[in-house]
């Protein structure tokens, strides 16, 4: 609960102010919709090898449009030297973590939003019967994603070429997370059976609790002011 | 005392420095002259006795890496910083040696120069985390943050590295397993030269941890001597 709210209260500051500003969700947005493209103008050719390139597509654009909200959402900390302020509050530095976390992944929500049915369609990929397990998936690999990357661009800011830095810093290592992502959606479009694909989840989901926990763990070191 | 410790370890070094020294100059006979020519593979399977020892030593660099790093971000002591730093370099070395000479080993084996399978992906991914450690420690002097960020990096690359192979190994697998529960297809004299290698690769692992971190605590002494010249 000590944990918990002082998170809550800081998802809550960084949605505000995206909900005044909307300056994120429109970069991101259309960063989104432009690699989607991209990757289907590049990748298609016929209908009946899209569903095997499609989830590749999918899971790069989702990396991408990922690292660049994280990014941004950072930066706005690091301006006015924001970050300061948070630091100095009297919270655990977990609920920094947590909170930024948070927000984020709900953020990333909204522009999976527009990109996963943009993918679906560009690829000619009918998810009738498969958009829960799409949905869990999308989900558990989000949630991985958003952990790892943000605990590293919290310390990152403060670094000299950020930017480029953590783009390079994190995608190694959500290897595991994009492949069990990327394989799993992939045999889901081939028609896989739910078995078959729960094997993959519980791989991400295992990747997910790794990384919060650790998160939570080490973000009392990394977040310590310097 | 303090000199009397510096002698210490220095004689310990010395040793080690020694009986690595002899360990490769037997490993070297046993591996060429020993050993039997392999009869499908010719004499490019004597890859194999440097490929798998770089291999296990370049896990012993990431391992101490991230032991060091572990303990810098809990103790704050620049002393473990620079065994961190040490791991992660020397580790990354031998990844090195060890995505070189597995392709040369892969061609003759397999028909191909690379395939994504559970531990040659794991090696890439795991000098591609460690790359970036060394990229990020190398922008100049690294200050507080950048340490206590590479010192986070190490330790997340560790313990991601099982998970890369395993999420890999369901993905697919070819990697032969020479080294299995019930001994694998070697003959004895191999045996000899791959343990003998083994242990001559971990005495040159340790000397190279060592001196570098010997070397990074040294340059870190150094930039504190000058900041505190400059600021007299």
């Amino acid at each position: 609960m000590k944990t918990l709210r002082p998170a809550w209260l800081v998802a809550l500051k960084d949605l505000r102010l995206e909900l005044r500003t909307k300056e994120i969700l429109t970069s991101t947005g259309l960063f989104a919709v432009l690699v989607v493209t991209l990757g289907s103008l590049a990748f298609y050719t016929d209908p009946v090898s899209a569903p095997n390139i499609a989830p590749g597509v999918l899971w790069i654009s989702i990396l991408f449009c990922g690292i660049l909200l994280i990014g941004r959402s950072w930066s706005l900390e690091r301006e006015n030297d924001a970050i300061f302020g948070m630091l100095l509050a009297p919270i655990p530095r977990a609920s920094i973590y947590i909170g930024k976390s948070l927000s984020a992944l709900v953020l990333l929500f909204v522009v999976e939003l527009l990109l996963v049915p943009l993918c679906l369609v560009f690829f000619q990929i009918d998810p009738n019967d498969k958009l829960l397990p799409l949905i869990a998936l999308v989900f558990l690999g989000s949630v991985g994603f958003v952990a790892t990357a943000t605990l590293f661009s919290a310390v990152g800011i403060r670094t000299r070429a950020r930017d480029l830095m953590l783009s390079v810093l994190v995608f190694p290592l959500v290897a595991p997370a994009l492949l069990a992502a990327a394989v799993a959606t992939r045999e889901l479009f081939a028609g896989a059976s739910l078995p078959e694909v729960l094997g993959w989840m519980r791989i991400l989901a295992a990747f997910d609790l790794l990384f919060i926990g650790f998160g939570l763990w080490v973000s009392r070191y990394l977040l310590a002011e310097a | 005392m303090n000199g009397a410790r510096q002698s210490g370890s220095s004689t310990l070094w010395g040793l080690i420095l020694l009986s690595t020294l002899v360990l490769f100059g037997a490993t070297l006979y046993t591996v060429f002259v020993v050993a039997p020519v392999e009869m499908q593979m010719g004499i490019v399977q004597k890859i194999f006795y440097f490929h798998v020892p770089s291999a296990y030593a370049m896990y012993i660099g990431f391992g101490v890496s991230a032991l060091g790093s572990m303990v810098y971000l809990i103790k704050r002591d620049p002393k473990w910083d620079a065994l961190g730093v040490a791991g992660a370099e020397v580790g990354t070395l031998f990844c090195l040696i060890v995505l070189l000479t597995g392709p040369l080993w892969a061609r003759k084996a397999w028909g191909v120069w690379w395939t994504w399978d559970p531990r040659l992906t794991t090696t890439l991914l795991a000098g591609m985390i460690f790359a970036a450690y060394l990229a990020l420690r190398s922008m100049g002097n690294a200050g507080e943050v950048e340490k206590r960020f590479a010192a986070g990096l190490a330790i997340f690359g560790l313990v991601d590295l099982p998970l890369i192979h395993y999420s890999v190994q369901r993905w697919r697998g070819v990697h032969p397993t020479v080294i299995t529960g019930k001994g694998g297809g070697l003959e004895s004299e191999m045996y000899w030269a791959l343990g003998l290698s083994f242990l001559a690769f971990t005495g040159l692992a340790v000397l190279l941890i060592w001196a570098r971190a010997a070397i990074e605590r040294q340059r870190d002494e150094t930039a504190r001597l000058r900041f505190e010249l400059i600021h007299r």
